[in-house]
C-alpha cells in the first residue's frame, strides 16, 4: 500500500489530551504500529483544538483520516482503526 | 490514564486553570461540579447530586482547604475562593473527604455465594482457630475467632473465600490512616510520613490533596515574579525534551526555571564528602537523607535510627539557595512528583510553594501551552547526568560513589550499599533490619515510592 492510501491517525499531543489520557494511547500507537504498519501512519500531532472546555470531558482526541473522535482509549482507539479499514471512516 | 479517579482530578484542574485565566472563575466556580456532572449523565458515585458534592471538596482542596476544618456547609465556593488567599498554608498536606470516603467494611475473609458448602470442607480443617463453621450448606466464618491468617481462601477449590480489602489501610506502610468512629477513613498526622500511598490507592477519591495552586495563580496574576524549580523526573513527564519543558514552565507564568538536579549536584558532593567522613569517623552505616518521606518515618517511627541519617541538605533546598540568589525577590515553586516535599517545604520554609507535575500539567493545558511545539530552553549551566539521574532507582548511591573517589578513605574500603525500594509493608521489615543495625552495610539508600521519584503520587508518568 503507498502512503497516501495509508489510514492516517494523528493522535493529539496537546497538553489536555496529553494529561486526559493521550499518554496512553501514544504508549498504545506502538502496538498499533506493528498490527496495521501496512495500513496505518500513526502520527504525535500538537493540539487539534478540539478541547474546547465544553468538550473538555471528551479528551483525548484522535483524528482518523481527518475525522476528529474524541473519548478515546486504547481499546476504543484499536476499533475505530479496525473500523476505518473496513471502510467506516471517510473523509 | 489508569483509572476515573486520576481523569477526574485532572479535568477538575484544568477547568479550573481555564476559567482562572478567563476571569470567570469567580463567577463560575460554584457551577464547575454542575458541568462536569450534567443531568442526564451518567453518574461515578450512587448519583450525580453525590458526584458534584464531593467535586465541591475537591475544589476546596484545590483551593488549600480542608475538609475536616469545613465549618459551614452552606458556603459558597465564590466564598471559599476569597478566603481561600488569607488561609495560612496548610501544616498537612493532605485531607479526607468524608463524603467520598466510602467506609470500606473492614478487611477480613468472607464466604461468597461460590461456597458448594462440599464433603471434604477442607476450610473447616485448615482454620488454626475454629473460626469456621458450616451452616445451610454453606462455610461460615466466626469474625470474634477469625485471626485473617487467609489459610481458608487458600484452600478452597472453588475460590470461594475471598479478602476483603480496605485500600487505603493496607496501602499506608505505618497505620496511619484508620476508620474512626463515624466509619470514614482518619490520617493521625503524628504517625503519618506523607508518602502519598492512600492518595494514590484510595480507589474513592476521597483522599486529596490541599493544593497550593490557586494561591501561586494568584502570584502570576499579580504580577508577582515566581521561580520554578523543576524535579530531574520531569524529563519524562511529557511529550517533548527537557529543553521544550522548561520553556513551557516559563511561559505558563515562570520568570526563570531553575532545574532541581543542579541543587542534586551540591547535594551529590556534599553526602559524598559527609559519608567518607563518617566512614573515616567509624560510623557503621549512613542513609541517604534527600526523601522526605523517608525521613519523616524515621523521625516518626525509629528516632533512634536518626543519627545514621546523612546531614546533607536535599536537592531541593540547594536549588532554592540558588534561585534566591539569582531572584531574590521571587516567590520560588517547587515542582515535582512529591507529596512529602509539601510536608518538607513546609517545615523548612525554603521554598514558597510546591506544585506536582499533575498540577504544571493542568496549568500548561489550561493555558493551552504545547510543550512539544515550544523552542529548545537554553540552560546556563546544564546540570550533570549523576544529577538528573538522582531521582532514579540506585542514583544517590552511584552519584556518591562517584564523589567518594579522592575523599581519602583507604584504598581497601568499600562500599556497600544497600537500597530499599519504595517505603510499603512489604519492605519495613527490611528497614526495621537496617534500624536496629542487623544489617551489615555502610550505605543504605531508601526511596518512598517504588521506582523512584518518577512514580511519585504527583506525576504524570505512573
Amino acid at each position: 500500500m503507498k502512503s497516501e492510501e495509508k489510514l492516517l491517525v494523528e493522535i493529539c499531543c496537546g497538553t489536555s489530551c496529553y494529561i486526559l489520557g493521550g499518554k496512553e494511547l501514544l504508549a498504545f500507537s506502538e502496538i498499533c504500529e506493528k498490527e496495521f504498519a501496512e495500513q496505518v501512519e500513526l502520527r504525535a500531532v500538537p493540539c487539534l483544538d478540539a478541547c474546547s472546555t465544553d468538550n473538555l470531558g471528551a479528551a483525548p482526541f484522535v483524528r482518523i483520516n481527518g475525522v476528529v473522535v474524541g473519548g478515546m482509549t486504547p481499546q476504543k482507539l484499536r476499533a475505530t482503526i479496525e473500523m476505518a479499514l473496513e471502510g467506516g471512516i471517510r473523509k | 490514564m489508569s483509572n476515573g479517579a486520576e481523569r477526574i482530578r485532572m479535568e477538575l484542574m484544568v477547568r479550573f486553570v481555564r476559567r482562572f485565566f478567563d476571569g470567570t472563575l469567580e463567577r463560575s466556580i460554584d457551577n464547575i461540579p454542575v458541568r462536569m456532572r450534567p443531568k442526564g449523565i451518567q453518574s461515578s458515585r450512587c448519583c450525580i447530586y453525590h458526584d458534584r458534592a464531593v467535586l465541591r471538596y475537591r475544589l476546596m482542596a484545590l483551593l488549600g482547604l480542608s475538609y475536616e476544618d469545613e465549618t459551614d456547609e452552606t458556603k459558597s465556593l465564590t466564598t471559599c475562593l476569597a478566603e481561600a488567599n488569607e488561609a495560612p498554608r496548610p501544616e498537612h498536606p493532605l485531607t479526607v473527604c468524608g463524603a467520598a470516603c466510602a467506609g470500606c467494611p473492614n478487611g477480613g475473609y468472607s464466604v461468597t455465594g461460590n461456597c458448594r458448602g462440599c464433603f471434604a470442607r477442607p476450610c473447616v480443617y485448615s482454620c488454626p482457630k475454629n473460626a469456621i463453621s458450616v451452616m445451610n450448606g454453606r462455610s461460615q466464618i466466626d469474625e470474634t475467632k477469625c485471626v485473617k491468617c487467609g489459610k481458608c481462601a487458600k484452600v478452597c477449590p472453588f475460590n470461594a473465600i475471598t479478602r476483603i480489602s480496605v485500600p487505603c489501610e493496607e496501602a499506608c506502610p505505618v497505620g496511619a490512616i484508620k476508620k474512626n468512629e463515624k466509619g470514614v477513613a482518619e490520617i493521625d498526622f503524628d504517625k503519618c510520613i506523607y508518602c502519598g500511598k492512600c492518595y494514590t490507592k484510595c480507589p474513592f477519591a476521597a483522599v486529596m490533596e490541599r493544593s497550593e495552586l490557586y494561591r501561586i495563580l494568584l502570584c502570576m496574576k499579580s504580577g508577582q515574579e515566581l521561580v520554578a524549580i523543576v524535579a530531574p523526573s520531569a524529563e519524562i513527564q511529557f511529550p517533548g525534551t527537557l529543553a521544550q519543558l522548561f520553556t513551557a514552565i516559563s511561559k505558563a507564568g515562570f520568570t526563570d526555571v531553575i532545574e532541581v538536579a543542579s541543587g542534586a549536584e551540591r547535594t551529590m558532593e556534599s553526602e559524598g564528602h559527609e559519608f567518607a567522613e563518617r566512614m573515616r569517623a567509624g560510623a557503621k552505616l549512613m542513609t541517604t537523607s534527600c526523601c522526605p518521606a523517608w525521613t519523616e518515618l524515621v523521625k516518626k517511627h525509629y528516632p533512634a535510627f536518626l543519627p545514621n541519617v546523612s546531614e546533607t541538605l536535599s536537592p531541593m533546598v540547594y536549588a532554592a539557595a540558588m534561585a534566591r540568589k539569582l531572584h531574590p525577590d521571587a516567590k520560588i515553586v517547587f515542582v515535582g512528583p512529591c507529596l512529602a516535599k509539601r510536608r518538607e517545604a513546609a517545615l523548612l520554609d525554603v521554598v514558597d510553594h510546591v506544585m506536582t507535575f499533575q498540577e504544571l500539567g493542568a496549568l500548561l493545558a489550561g493555558r493551552g501551552i504545547d510543550v512539544m511545539t515550544q523552542e529548545d530552553w537554553t540552560f546556563s549551566d546544564p546540570a550533570c547526568a549523576q544529577a538528573r539521574n538522582f531521582a532514579r532507582n540506585c542514583g544517590v548511591t552511584e552519584a556518591v560513589l562517584h564523589q567518594m573517589i579522592g575523599c581519602g578513605l583507604d584504598a581497601d574500603f568499600k562500599l556497600d550499599a544497600g537500597f530499599v525500594n519504595g517505603i510499603d509493608r512489604k519492605t519495613l521489615p527490611l528497614l526495621k533490619l537496617y534500624a536496629s543495625g542487623k544489617l551489615q552495610k555502610n550505605f543504605l539508600e531508601v526511596m518512598g515510592c517504588e521506582g523512584g521519584c518518577a512514580c511519585g503520587p504527583g506525576s504524570l508518568a505512573n
